[in-house]
């Protein structure tokens, strides 16, 4: 017996090893991303017919915890009287101007404060004070100050937007590695290109999970917001329910700001895909 | 660079400090010189329910009505002149008063009550002392080491201080709960959390019904005249045109309680339904209240005498900084036109 009788060519071997490790490798693929889709739609369910049994079976009151039957009454209340499509578009209208204002303005700051020495020193300081008010005490400074229409309400928002979105990009900016500076330099990058063709693209990962937070944020400060002389929009709806003995009403409204920021992530994270084809996307199992 | 960057920054600032001056004043009226009365009430039935009542059509005036929740909120309104008149507490302009740097008796109070509306009689009294069976006090002066839920300001303060002060107890003998608003008070003690609230029937209505609780002492029983008070700035009253405005507001509104509401309980309770979500249940209770309610003279000495001891409990008790007297602050400016006799 020769040797090559005893044994394949170790090249053709080595190719269906490889051949069935890619398909383990599919296989494998394929399972996770049934298992996760699987798993997205059954824990949630799991958690929604736990709260329906908990309210079945008397292990919490209808008033301490409405079930999701009264939930999906308070939508349809909602609904036929006309308030969610009435607040809907409002709310929306003033998140999404209040943060185009709040996160040009922490970009704008951001990068001034990131690319000069002298931006830092200007803004730094006051921002990292003016980022821990509590919003919630100075509503009543912003009707002193801006009065009772949609100023106070859209300032309260942009105000809100303006700190992750200025962190983040001036993280972005500063952290930016100095050996792609360096590199940038000795191709002869100086200034604004150095700074357009090599810091504010490297910098853009940042800025962008600083817009996808100051999204979030936008929908937290409409509850303050619409506190300020606000007849419609989804904090009011909240807020009024609050006052009036309606839990079901505020969950419901609760439900409505977390499909808001599915919705928002959601958009945020296309937005990142197709900003950043370049960034690998790296998880662990 | 340094040049750019201060550029920005003086450009920043300067949009900073425009958008500040945005503010609209409710002295702004239009240009053919009619005079816009800017009301701010709290919650959105009333103008609701002004407009359902058609008192307020064909006024000679503009009538604005704002929705401002809260007395903080309502007060910077008014400070700023976004609005005229504002809702709040009977006792909101005494607490001012004796929380101000100066004392208003002696100069000029910056805020005036000039109106108060109440439910006397009314079968559902707020603000009232609710306590827990479970905690066995069958008096005020068993409240010595039980804890009270309560939210500051207003007539739910009002009624703490006053509780504290009829049971001849300090704060330092209770276990003091200070809440962010009535409806977190009222659920700490539906939850069990503490063992007395001071708060309205309607809030804690599932364990008073149930036997888990009971009230022990009502607005009347503390000396609390509950409801609502209006709070003007001297301005707007000085000005004889808006003084007008004002006075025939209150004329029409003195009416609404007296007349309209007590007779239309449908309508009122849709209002209640529908704009602010109640079930019928509490639309009623809240009806059965509001048909009580009638405008009182807030020249009234007796009643300026039950402000000044609310005021001095709450001074004992630390919330407001001053002793003061705050008899100045109430300008009885409509009691003759618009409250009955």
């Amino acid at each position: 017996m020769t040797t090559s009788e005893l044994a394949p060519p170790p090249v053709k071997e080595a190719g269906r090893a490889l051949e069935s490790l890619a398909v383990r490798g599919r296989q494998g693929r394929l399972r996770s991303a049934w298992r996760g889709r699987f798993l997205r739609i059954v824990v949630p369910a799991v958690l929604i017919v736990l709260w329906q049994l908990s309210s079945v079976l008397g292990w919490a009151d209808e008033f301490t915890l409405p079930p999701p039957s009264r939930i999906i009454a308070a939508y349809q209340e909602l609904w036929a009287n006309g308030d969610i499509q009435a607040a809907l578009p409002i709310s929306l209208k003033r998140a999404g101007t209040g943060l185009a204002i709040g996160v040009s303005l922490g970009l704008v700051l951001g990068l001034f404060a990131g690319l000069w020495k002298i931006g830092e020193e200007i803004f730094d300081a006051p921002l990292q004070m003016l980022r821990t008010i509590p919003f919630i005490a100075v509503v009543p400074l912003f009707i002193t100050w801006f009065g009772i229409g949609e100023t106070p309400k859209l300032v309260l928002i942009a105000a809100a937007t303006v700190f992750p979105m200025y962190l983040n990009t001036y993280h972005g900016v500063r952290g930016v590695d100095k050996k792609l500076i360096e590199s940038g330099q000795t191709f002869g990058l100086r200034g604004w290109r150095l700074a357009a063709r090599v810091i504010l693209p490297t910098a853009l990962p940042a800025a962008l999970t600083g817009l996808r937070y100051a999204a979030g944020v936008s929908l937290l400060a409409l509850v303050l917001a619409e506190q300020i002389n606000a007849r419609e929009g989804i904090g009011y709806l909240v807020n009024n329910a609050n006052q009036n003995q309606r839990p079901d009403i505020v969950i419901a409204g609760i439900l409505i700001y977390a499909l808001l920021g599915i919705v928002v992530d959601v958009l945020m994270r296309l937005a990142e895909h197709f900003a950043l084809p370049w960034r690998p996307r790296v998880a662990i199992g | 660079m340094k040049r750019i960057a201060l550029i920005t920054s003086a450009l920043l600032l300067g949009a900073t400090l425009s958008a500040c001056g945005d503010s609209a004043s409710a002295a702004d009226d239009d240009a053919a010189g009619q005079v816009t009365l800017t009301f701010g009430f709290q919650t959105a039935d009333y103008p609701a329910l002004l407009e359902a009542s058609g008192l307020f059509k064909d006024l000679p005036y503009k009538l604005e009505t704002p929705v401002i929740a809260g007395p903080a909120a309502q007060i910077s309104a008014l400070y700023s002149k976004a609005t005229d008149v504002g809702l709040v507490g009977e006792n909101t302009a005494a607490f001012e008063a004796a929380n101000a740097a100066d004392d208003w008796s002696k100069s000029k109070p910056k805020v005036y009550t000039i109106a108060g509306v109440t439910a006397k009689d009314a079968p559902y009294p707020a603000p009232s002392l609710f306590v827990r069976k479970s905690a066995n006090i069958n008096s005020l002066a068993e409240l010595r080491g039980k804890s009270i839920a309560y939210n500051f300001g207003g007539n739910i303060y009002a009624g703490y201080v006053k509780v504290l002060a009829n049971a001849g107890l300090t704060v330092k003998d209770i276990k003091p709960v200070q809440l962010p608003d009535n409806q977190a008070a009222a659920a700490s003690f539906v939850a069990g959390q503490v063992d007395a609230v001071v708060t309205g029937y309607a809030n804690v209505k599932r364990v008073v019904d149930s036997g888990e609780a009971v009230r022990l002492a009502t607005n009347a029983d503390l000396g609390v005249i509950g409801g609502a008070g209006f709070i003007s700035r001297p301005d707007v009253l000085e000005d004889e045109a808006r003084l007008a405005a004002v006075k025939d507001f209150f004329s029409r509104f003195s009416k609404f309680y007296s007349e309209w509401y007590p007779n239309n309980e449908a309508a009122v309770e849709k209002v209640y339904q529908t704009v602010l979500k109640q079930t019928p249940e509490l639309s009623k209770i809240n009806w059965e209240n509001g048909a009580k309610s009638r405008l009182y003279k807030i020249g009234d000495p007796a009643f300026q005498k039950t402000q000044q001891e609310i005021v001095d409990a709450a001074f004992k008790a630390g919330g407001v900084k001053n002793e003061r007297d705050i008899s100045s602050v109430f300008n009885p400016v409509i009691d003759a036109s618009a409250v009955p006799q």
